[in-house]
């Protein structure tokens, strides 16, 4: 009996909803450059990083190339004045291009990742109505991984697409054996555990259009992506000879969930020296699965012949909670991004660049029960590149070195609840996420 | 599956990361639901903090002289001989805790001498106001008021403030258990049980005089701010004020209520504005194993420490909690 009281206890725990993850790199960018010019990078990107933000760049990489590089975001989110300690987001990036021609049509492959320090993902279960920052708590924390191709038919149109990669889990519990409910000590039980991790791919494309040397257009598309974690747990065993217990556990959660997008992209070349991108991304925060774990309990422990002893009160089975739905709605996200050139000489170049992005929260007020906590977001970019077009006879390419610093600020606003008798009550929620990071490419010509 | 696993296996290489935080500095209307304190955080045995076998005492009332600790006075009943040869009564006694859990002996602060009062004090409610402290407490006829500058050696006002006389019809018994708040104005409102509900009185300021309040005038007949419930009876509130983010005026009633399954409760009212009747909370506040009532709240700067009264060893003891439940408190320190 002290078994299964666990277990009912366990399935209470598990009537709690999962964490939404999704992706860092839609929040700080990925490598240095892109990351120093707000994201708007998808009209002109032709390094690693076309992997995550238009993989049709890629064909116009001009030799191969590696990068590497790491960034930190840390989160200063506070909720009434108090800092809530959401984790920081750090990590490795890198990626590999390989330009090429097939039947003299240029092609290239692409490899992006993100690896971040601490863990591959982590999933997290909450209440409903426990306060999380939802799209930064648990939200940033997993693995990128993506491979792309890319070709280039016609001189002003460059095609590209790829897959993204990450695992859901699913497992399996199985107890027997003989539960002695007047001396928990001497059950003795069996148990056998069986776990899955299957690959989960989304994909993405993109197309760039060069009807003028000057002028590019993007248009990117990137999968919904849903990690779903099942598990299933049966018990049955033998209460001290007095019956057979059954109970069996299933739950499922969708603890990643990472909206459909679409990207618009511009990019300008006024002069040699400057560059003036606008991005608009399209991001389908409406179809947003509650991260709210769906369980089913099944309790059977028939009353022995006789009735139960004194003292014995047998479990009920825990209700499970009703799922409420999140109502996000679809958002626009602006961004706009500058770069510069404002030292060129034989041996280097040194590029300044700029950016801004502002995305308005998907989440709707949380006048109820959840507490799902977002606020709008106005994102300021800065960024730095040196490149030394030539390392001399021992490396024929060029080095680039990037360097970006961002500042996201939550605006301020108040949470006001309908019920008075609301355990948490209304709350001022805001912040501010800073980024910091660099990469290092290396092109072989 | 291989390329997954692969790609776990490179990242193995990576240091294993903890169990990550996001859920520090919550935000929490103090309305529970209060976690029961652990061994770590109090003194003796888990969860109580007062009384027991060795003195039962009960219908605690907190005042709090400092949010950083919190230093806690708290204001309880106890059964307790006079003088020599005398018969023990119940009388009002006092302790205090720097810590809000590792309580002095408590010492007597009001005993019954008039005739209202009967044999015996109950339900004491205590309240800074204007540079001296107001102690409300039952006696057999009504609720009555004592004032004390130190909060220590009390004054009794000569007559109760509140009886029967006047009553609506749903007040079957004389009015008790006081709980008293000062609103943001400096007016004095009272809550008290009758008949299985519970009442509000405002209290003037200056005069101390008691009147009653109407929760719906819109009927007939004056009406409680909280009738009984699906469990029954309510009783025992314990009221507290606090201005939201959004600026609107909170009004708590934890009270005393009965759930079928977990017998006595704790369970919570409250109502924005400072008129109105009360909206019952759907799900209890407070429970232990062996029942809880009485509750008296704490607020501090971190959160706000409940007491409530249940069973230590077969006699009543107060035991506390605290809220938001992860909110976790240090050593106590006596």
């Amino acid at each position: 009996m002290k078994a299964l009281r666990t277990l009912a206890a366990l399935s209470g725990v598990l009537l709690i909803p999962g964490m939404a993850e999704a992706n860092p790199l839609d929040t700080f960018g990925f490598g240095s450059r892109g990351a120093g010019m707000g994201g708007a990078v998808a009209a002109d990107v032709t390094d690693a990083s076309a992997g995550y933000y238009n993989p049709a760049g890629l064909a116009s990489a001009k030799g191969l190339e590696l990068t590497v590089g790491y960034f930190r975001a840390d989160h200063t989110l506070s909720t009434e004045g108090r800092d809530n300690h959401v984790d920081a987001v750090k990590g490795v990036v890198g990626g590999l291009v390989a330009p090429g021609t097939v039947a003299g049509v240029p092609f290239a492959f692409g490899l992006a990742v993100h690896l971040p320090d601490d863990r591959v993902s982590r999933i997290r279960a909450l209440k409903q109505e426990q306060p999380r920052w939802e799209l930064y708590d648990n939200r940033n924390q997993r693995l990128f991984l993506s491979a792309n191709v890319a070709l280039k038919p016609v001189p002003w149109l460059e095609l590209g697409g790829g897959l993204s990669f990450l695992s859901s889990t699913g497992g399996r519990l199985d107890i027997e054996g003989l539960a002695n409910i007047l001396d928990p000590e001497r059950s003795q039980l069996r148990h056998e555990v069986d776990a899955d991790l299957t690959a989960v791919r989304y994909p993405q494309a993109g197309v760039r259009l060069l009807p003028h040397k000057r002028v590019a257009l993007a248009f990117v598309y990137r999968g919904e992506f849903s990690l779903r974690l099942d598990l299933a747990a049966r018990v049955q065993g033998n209460l001290s000879e007095l019956t057979t217990a059954r109970y069996a556990l299933t739950t499922s959660t969708v603890n990643a969930f990472l909206p459909r997008q679409v990207v618009f992209g511009v990019h300008t070349q006024p002069t040699d020296d400057l560059s003036v991108n606008v991005d608009v991304t399209w991001m389908n925060w409406s179809a947003y699965i509650p991260p709210v774990a769906h369980l089913s309990v099944d309790l059977d422990i028939p009353p022995p012949v006789g009735g139960w002893p004194t003292g014995v009160t047998p479990p009920t089975s825990p209700v499970a909670t009703p799922v409420l739905p999140i109502g996000m709605k679809d958002r626009l996200v602006p961004r706009l991004g500058v770069e510069c050139r404002a030292i060129t000489t034989p041996s280097a170049d040194l590029f300044v660049r700029g950016g801004y992005e502002f995305a308005k929260s998907p989440l709707p007020p949380q006048r109820g029960f959840t507490n799902y906590v977002d606020r709008d977001r106005h994102g300021l970019s800065l960024g730095l590149g040196l490149r030394l077009p030539s390392l001399g006879e021992w490396l024929p390419g060029e080095l680039r070195w990037d360097v970006h610093g961002q500042l996201h600020v939550l605006t301020s606003e108040v949470t006001v609840k309908d019920d008075p008798t609301d355990a948490v009550g209304d709350y001022e929620a805001s912040g501010h996420i800073t980024n910091v990071g660099t990469s290092l490419t290396l092109g072989f010509r | 599956m291989k390329r997954p696993l692969l790609l776990l296996g490179l990242t193995a290489c990576a240091t294993l990361g903890g169990e990550g935080s996001g859920d520090r500095g919550l935000p929490n209307a103090g309305l529970g639901p209060f976690r029961a304190l652990t061994g770590d955080e109090v003194p003796g045995i888990a969860p109580f903090v007062l009384g027991g076998s060795g003195e039962p005492l009960a219908e605690p009332a907190a005042l709090v002289l400092d949010e950083v600790g919190p230093r806690v006075r708290l204001y309880t009943t106890a059964s307790r001989v006079l003088a020599p040869g005398a018969p023990s009564s119940q009388v009002l006694v006092a302790a205090e805790a720097f810590d809000g859990r590792s309580f002095a002996e408590p010492q007597v602060v009001l005993s019954a001498d008039a005739p209202w009062e009967g044999d015996g004090l109950s339900g004491p409610s205590a309240v800074a106001h204007e540079g001296q402290v107001l102690l409300f407490y039952g006696g057999a006829e009504g609720i009555g008021i004592a004032r004390a500058t130190d909060g220590l050696h009390f004054v009794k006002e000569a007559a109760p403030c509140l009886t029967a006389a006047g009553a609506p019809s749903w007040e079957a018994a004389a009015p008790s258990a006081p709980s008293v708040v000062v609103s943001p104005e400096g007016r004095l409102r009272l809550f008290y049980a009758a008949g299985g509900s519970l009442g509000e009185a405002d209290v003037d300021p200056s005069s101390l005089h008691c009147q009653r309040l109407d929760a719906d005038p819109g009927t007939p007949e004056m009406d409680p701010v909280l009738g009984p419930g699906p469990g029954g009876p309510v009783g025992d509130p314990e009221a507290f004020l606090r201005t939201t983010a959004s600026g609107r005026l909170l009004v708590g009633v934890l009270h005393t209520t009965q759930d079928p399954v977990l017998g006595s409760v704790v369970a919570v009212a409250a109502r924005y504005g400072l008129e109105g009747p009360l909206t019952r909370g759907t799900s209890p506040a407070f429970t232990l194993p062996a029942g809880a009532s009485s509750p008296a709240v704490a607020p501090f700067d971190q959160g706000t420490l409940l007491y409530a009264v249940s069973t230590r060893d077969g006699a009543p003891a107060l035991a506390a909690a605290v809220a938001p439940e992860s909110l976790v408190l240090g050593p106590p320190t006596p």
